[in-house]
């Protein structure tokens, strides 16, 4: 049998496995909530459905063509760098506000659970301000 | 830079492939597979939401015959961008 999309392959049988080990994990240690021992199992059958599929897609010539084509699609990249463009504009939104409103309940309250809902995500838009400067910073010299 | 006419902001490209495939009585699936892109890209371009690559552009006025100019109407959407920088403020 011969392997058309290894990478496809790998990323089924992890999927496979950790799908198959939390599945077994939800049946020796149930949880007390039926809610939740229900949304545990759901989910590790939906990833064991995911990991099965993308693993027999591996062997499949035709299956493994149109999923390479999927991934080097050049509006699937545009559409996959936008998203992740956009979701770090949206994180540094809320940590903004988590940061005012930190700020605000500090000066308002001294308690230190706003001073820290003050400090973390103020760390946070720092750190993610640097590691986009140092980003951008590489690709101007190499775009 | 953006432009103020386009719902997106950007300026999509205006294309005859939808009326070259039409014509060659082929489907957007066929057209994708002639130029190894997905179903969905050649469907983006014809609804003027996506702009294709130079190579895309190229690969797809090789499957109908005609130049990457005719294919992007690049003379036609000149004149617009051009509209569109002249009324920058």
């Amino acid at each position: 049998m011969k392997i058309y999309h290894k990478k496809g392959m790998l990323l089924g049988a992890l999927w496979t496995v950790l799908a198959s080990w939390s599945l077994l994990a939800a049946f020796r240690s149930p949880e007390s909530n039926p809610a939740v021992q229900v949304r545990d199992i759901l989910l590790s059958l939906f990833l064991l459905a995911l990991g099965v599929t993308s693993f027999v897609r591996a062997f499949s010539k035709s299956a493994a063509h149109a999923d390479c084509i999927e991934e080097l699609d050049e509006r699937n990249r545009l559409v996959e760098m936008r998203s992740k463009a956009r979701t770090l504009d949206i994180a540094y939104g809320i940590l903004f506000i988590l940061m005012l409103c930190g700020l605000t309940g500090f000066q308002l309250t001294a308690s230190m659970v706003w001073f820290a809902i003050f400090v973390i995500p103020g760390f946070l838009l720092g750190v993610f301000l640097l590691i986009e400067i140092a980003v951008k910073l590489y690709y101007e010299r190499r775009e | 830079m953006k432009f103020a006419s386009s719902p997106k902001g950007e300026m999509c490209l205006k294309t005859i492939i939808r009326e070259l495939r039409t014509a060659a009585k082929m489907t957007q699936q066929q057209l994708a597979d002639l130029v190894h892109v997905s179903g969905r890209t050649i469907i983006s371009i014809e609804k003027e939401q996506y702009n294709p690559s130079l190579m895309l552009a190229y690969r797809i006025a090789q499957v109908f015959g005609v130049t990457v100019e005719e294919l992007c109407c690049l003379k036609e959407n000149k004149e617009i961008e051009d509209q569109q920088y002249e009324n920058l403020p």
